[in-house]
């Protein structure tokens, strides 16, 4: 009777109800609840990001890509606790984020090491809590080891190329062994060759560590190689357009076709907020030129060309 | 390297063949062998030597208070805006107003002393280094101090290992201003109290005056600038030069 009709349902019930359950009963890392953020300028007070939500699971490599001015560095920002979110709320494992703190560790576009010190002393300076100091020096010696510059220990930053700047960079995020890992562009000013080999070693990294990553960027192939998720934002105002799960296996190669073919839906994607930010371009030029102001043809900034390597 | 010793030898032998030839009226003017003459009169009784080091620690010890608490009041004017909004401009009107003027007000308060020399030297260099600090650490890049917020660095750890260590370059800046404010306004307040306390250089030269003796007068002028050029050249501007290498400001 039952045996055969009832039961087989019932698992299956119970097996739906499991996948339901299953985001709630993981919390969040990190929560953003309809956040709304406007800066004054000019222009009057243009939305940066408006009603943007987001969900981050723990140990998730997710990556926030779009056009400039949409407002993905200053919800990085606002994650950091580097910037207030105006409205909404935003939340790390439950707890609102009102300050900046070494559990969210960030790097920065430019490496931002203090020039004052060598590359060890740099990340040793995120080593505060370890009071031994022959115990600190050992740590980030291990932190730089990690990055491949043991060799340049004592070197100070403007002794060392951008690349080797931003990977001191990483080793000393990590040496905060932070819950998060916040990255803000940090390849955006590399040439292409260092980059890509940055991009092997964070996947690398973070293979062996696991941390939860908000990673910003404007390179589409950056985002697809890097992240378990790719969210789109468009501009004005900043929002999040599209999310996109990247199935593909790791470690992944930068020029991989199954790379390639994931950055290809997203720049779909993006086209229409390349398109519109062009048409609002021109506007601006013809509004110029209307009011008799525009003699300079050259002024004009176009986007990027829209190539693939080289984002948008 | 070679043009400016050759000038310089050339000045010399012109002025000494002037004096010689009496161009000029000789005891108006002595020529460089009178003043070499009285230089070493003056080291042989000790009496420049004597009056060099007074004058040196009277700077010392004035310039020595005027970095510390110039570099104090820096700090409190780059990071309180309320501090800066109230007492910048009269920093910067203060700083316009020459040091000596405080003389009269010195005297008045210290009595013909010590206290009223050290005090317009002190404040000669007082607002130079707390301007140069406070715009040292206004001019601190903000990523770095993003950085230090996102490690964690707050309080007295924030202002030790950050704060300073951003500004040192402008903070030794400030005080090679300080110093030549400061010998300035020691000179100028030794010039105008002869009769104050011990005879340092400036009081040595204005009793060159007194006595007509300019060959006293221009050694002194000498060991002046001879103290001058070293401070400036192989004190402050090497110190600076290593601290801008060291911060990456400059090419190595």
């Amino acid at each position: 009777m039952g045996l055969f009709t009832a039961k087989p349902k019932s698992e299956e019930i119970e097996a739906h109800e499991r996948r339901l359950a299953l985001p709630l009963a993981k919390p969040a890392k990190i929560r953003l609840e309809n956040v709304s953020v406007r800066f004054d300028t000019r222009q009057g007070q243009p939305a940066a990001l408006e009603n943007v939500s987001l969900a981050i699971q723990p140990g998730e490599f997710v990556c926030l890509v779009g056009p400039s001015g949409c407002g993905k560095s200053t919800l990085l920002n606002i994650i950091a606790g580097l910037l207030p979110a105006g409205q909404g709320q935003v939340y790390k494992d439950d707890v609102p984020i009102t300050k900046a703190g070494p559990d969210r560790a960030v790097i920065f576009q430019e490496a931002a090491l203090f020039p004052w010190l060598t590359a060890v002393q740099n990340v040793e300076f995120a080593l505060k809590s370890v009071r031994d100091k022959k115990a600190r020096r050992a740590k980030a010696l291990e932190q730089l080891q990690m990055v491949h510059l043991s060799r340049f220990a004592d070197s100070y930053p403007h002794e060392l190329s951008g690349g080797m700047r931003q990977r001191v960079a990483i080793a000393r995020a990590l040496a905060l062994d932070p819950d998060v890992l916040l990255m803000d562009e940090p390849f955006a000013a590399l040439d292409a060759q260092t980059r890509d080999v940055l991009i092997g070693e964070v996947q690398r990294i973070w293979l062996e560590t696991r941390k939860t990553v908000i990673f910003v960027t404007h390179n589409v192939m950056e985002a697809v190689t890097l992240g378990d998720r790719v969210i789109c934002m468009g501009a004005r105002p900043g929002c999040i357009k599209q999310e996109l799960d990247i199935t593909l296996e790791r470690p992944r190669a930068v020029e991989h076709p199954d790379t390639a073919r994931f950055a290809q839906r997203i720049m779909a994607n993006l086209q229409d907020e390349i398109a519109k930010i062009v048409l609002e371009e021109s506007d601006f030029v013809e509004a110029e030129r209307a009011r008799g102001r525009d003699d300079d043809p050259d002024r004009v900034l176009y986007p990027h060309t829209n190539t693939m390597g080289d984002g948008i | 390297m070679m043009t400016p010793i050759v000038f310089f030898i050339l000045i010399l032998i012109l002025w000494e063949t002037g004096y010689r030839r009496e161009w000029w009226n000789s005891y108006l003017f002595p020529g460089p062998s009178q003043v070499v003459q009285a230089l070493i009169a003056g080291i042989k009784d000790h009496s420049l030597i004597i009056a060099t080091r007074i004058s040196l620690v009277r700077l010392i010890l004035a310039f020595g208070t005027a970095l510390v608490l110039g570099t104090g009041l820096g700090i409190l004017n780059g990071t309180v805006p309320v501090v800066r909004r109230a007492i910048g401009p009269l920093a910067l009107g203060l700083q316009t107003l020459p040091s000596i003027c405080w003389l009269p007000l010195a005297i008045i308060w210290f009595g013909l002393s010590e206290r009223a020399i050290l005090f317009v030297t002190l404040m000669g260099a007082l607002l130079a280094v707390t301007i140069a600090v406070s715009d040292g650490i206004l001019n601190i890049p903000p990523i770095y101090l993003r950085a230090a917020k996102m490690m964690g660095a707050r309080g007295p750890r924030l202002y030790r290992e950050v704060l300073i260590p951003a500004a040192f370059p402008a903070i030794i800046t400030g005080a090679k201003q300080g110093w030549a404010f400061a010998w300035r306004s020691l000179m100028a307040g030794e010039l105008l109290s002869v009769s104050t306390g011990a005879l340092g250089l400036g009081q040595t030269l204005m009793r060159g005056r007194d006595l007509n003796d300019m060959s006293q007068v221009l050694a002194v002028m000498t060991i002046l600038i001879v103290i001058g050029v070293v401070a400036d050249r192989l004190i402050f501007t090497q110190l600076e030069n290593r601290v801008r290498r060291r911060w990456g400001l400059a090419n190595p």
